[in-house]
């Protein structure tokens, strides 16, 4: 098995692209075209857009190219709605599990792929609104023509199972509503406070989660990307071990690099719940109390001089030492629930940093150490990206980049 | 059909293999990417005809070329395949089967498990390429049993008996998928002669039948490297 392995390997290298087979402009315009279009949307072009697109696009150069490959080619792909029912839904679906996975459901129904968050996602995307407020905004995208439910996710299973079975579309199958009057919360931020968020980060734990993967998301960092021991510890809640294993050392080098930020800034998630239903097809939506649930402040005796949790105000304390440099908006150092955090979240550099390193990973493919030249590219992405916000520009313009990985 | 479907599929498998392989010499001639750290003009050898580059050279040893291309280019995921084939084919997923087939919607539930889920070069394995092959088969299995869905792929193509002429016939299938020549693909009259080649070895199997050598045939194309990676 071990050697036919190998060999597959082997002839998977020797199918990879000919560079030069064919040489003339033509047919290397071809080969952008496609390119382009079907790293937007999974798919080649049809025979007559080819033709078209590549005898335009042959006797331009330089920036002429990019422009027309994103602004010709790319606006055709964004139009299909293969951008959104693959390459938007696999950029989206990553942040609807803590494995970060990409998956097609369960069952022959596809049940759980799209939900709130996804759609609102494709949604967001589709109608070029200005991202940063998936974070804080009261946002939603509901299948046209349904109500939603908070409890279930019924709605969305029937709209993607319609469209994998049919074929049928699922962004212009996507109506933009608030979220005031259809979720029944008392606050309306965002994915925060949306059932494909919350039924993944507000089951169990210590709603820690919700931040960490928040984080990850959204500014592209794990917690031990933030580390930073030099913050104090005042805010580090009851259920972290000060000496673990007897060894104080380790907590003071170790676990306070994480915590000493994080949970100020996780407290803002502590009125969150959401308690998974007995049976599988009940209905279970999350909950907002008036108060930190129970949870937050659990195990409480494994350091009893810890920070207690009494309100979802949160503070950034990593605006100052070895992470202040990283971009974070200095006007916004502390506030209350989630809503401001987001919006805190939101106005960091890294946010449109790490959207742009996303769908540069979504639309060329990124190993997880990318090359100097690959950490320009997304750098210059992250920068258009910030006079608009407007994600669609930012997977055209990725996309027409991502030509340069095909030597032409 | 008379020729059983794992017949068919296995040949499928074959097609899908040499076309994975298609173009080796001129793979052998082609020029790297800079993106992908080959000098201009470096020699891309398979090792296994004229112009081979030593054996020792380390650069040329398969792992560190998966290694070096592995960030310029990806595996489709399972939606992707998913999108591709439905548009190569013209089939939807919930397309009934062909008689004594099986539905590409219950096929595709069941590969599911072993299709690629990213886009990472060297997570291919044996068995991803073969569910790939197999997923295509059922596709590939509607379209030659569905009249319309044919002529609208291949207007004039014919099913009734075998091909007479296999390079037409392999011409005919690889034109069709392929589309357009451009400067990312091999030589075509290489990839078709593999094709071609495979044709006859399935019109010499007993009871071999048009449908039949069509859908192994397609099956081959539409799961080869030409539309798994991009």
């Amino acid at each position: 098995m071990k050697h036919f392995a190998s060999g597959l390997m082997v002839t998977l290298l020797l199918s990879m692209p000919a560079f030069g087979a064919g040489t003339d402009d033509l047919s290397k315009a071809r080969a952008q075209v496609e390119f382009v279009y079907q790293r937007l949307t999974g798919i080649r072009p049809a025979a007559a857009d080819l033709a078209t697109w590549s005898a335009a696009l042959a006797p331009l150069a330089g920036a002429d190219r990019t422009a027309y490959l994103a602004d010709v080619v790319g606006k055709a792909a964004t139009e299909n709605d293969l951008f959104y029912s693959v390459t938007v839904l696999n950029f989206a679906q990553i942040e609807a599990s803590e494995d970060r996975s990409v998956a097609e459901g369960s069952g022959a129904t596809f049940t759980g792929v799209l939900n709130d968050l996804t759609a609102t996602v494709i949604g967001m995307v589709r109608d070029e609104k200005d991202y940063r407020a998936i974070l804080s905004d009261d946002v939603l995208y509901i299948p046209t023509g349904t109500t939603y439910v908070p409890g279930t996710n019924a709605i969305y299973d029937t709209l993607y199972n319609t469209h994998k079975t049919t074929g049928g579309p699922i962004a212009s199958a996507l109506t933009a509503v608030t979220q005031t009057g259809a979720t029944g919360l008392a606050v309306q931020a965002g994915i925060f406070t949306l059932r494909g968020f919350g039924s993944v980060y507000y089951d169990a734990g210590t709603n820690r989660a919700p931040f960490r993967f928040t984080s990850m998301n959204y500014l592209c960092r794990d917690m031990e990307d933030l580390s930073d021991v030099s913050r104090a510890d005042i805010y580090v809640r009851r259920d972290v071990d000060r000496a673990p294993g007897g060894d104080a050392s380790k907590y003071r080098t170790e676990c306070v690099g994480c915590h000493a930020g994080m949970d100020p800034l996780a407290n803002s998630f502590s009125f969150f719940n959401f308690v998974p239903p007995a049976q599988a097809n009940a209905a279970a939506a999350i909950t907002i109390a008036a108060a930190p649930v129970a949870k937050t402040n659990q195990n409480n005796d494994v350091f009893p001089g810890g920070a207690v949790v009494t309100n979802d105000a949160w503070m950034n304390l990593w605006l100052e030492g070895t992470n202040s440099a990283l971009g974070w908006d200095a006007t916004k150092k502390s506030g209350t629930g989630v809503k401001s955090l987001g919006d805190m979240l939101a106005s960091s550099k890294m946010f449109p940093e790490c959207m742009a390193k996303r769908v540069y990973k979504t639309v060329c493919g990124l190993k997880e150490e990318t090359s100097t030249a690959e950490k320009a590219v997304i750098s210059r992405l992250a920068g258009e990206f910030t006079k608009t916000y407007n994600m669609k520009e930012l997977f055209k313009d990725t996309a027409a980049e991502c030509v340069s990985k095909i030597g032409m | 059909m008379v020729i059983s479907r794992k017949s068919l599929t296995i040949f499928g498998l074959a097609v899908s293999a040499a076309l994975f392989a298609a173009g080796c010499s001129s793979k052998k001639a082609s020029k790297g990417s800079p993106d992908v750290g080959q000098a201009p003009g470096d020699v891309v050898g398979d090792g296994n005809a004229e112009g081979e580059t030593p054996a020792e050279d380390a650069s040329n040893k398969p792992n560190n070329k998966v290694e070096a291309l592995s960030s310029s280019f990806g595996l489709l995921n399972f939606r992707q395949v998913s999108a591709n084939l439905q548009n190569l084919t013209g089939v939807a997923l919930n397309a009934p089967a062909a008689a004594g087939g099986i539905a590409p919607a219950a096929e595709y539930v069941r590969a599911l498990s072993s299709l690629p889920t990213d886009h990472a070069p060297a997570a291919i394995t044996a068995g991803k390429v073969a569910s790939l092959t197999k997923l295509s088969s059922t596709y590939c299995d509607v379209m030659a049993n569905n009249a319309t869905l044919l002529a609208a792929k291949f207007p004039g193509l014919t099913l009734a008996a075998v091909p007479a002429d296999s390079a037409a016939f392999a011409k005919t299938l690889v034109d069709g998928f392929y589309g357009a020549e451009t400067s990312l693909q091999g030589p075509r009259a290489s990839d078709i002669a593999i094709v071609a080649a495979t044709v006859d070895a399935l019109k010499g199997i007993a009871g071999a039948t048009g449908p039949g050598i069509f859908m192994a045939t397609c099956a081959g194309i539409v799961s080869s490297g030409e539309f798994f990676i991009f």
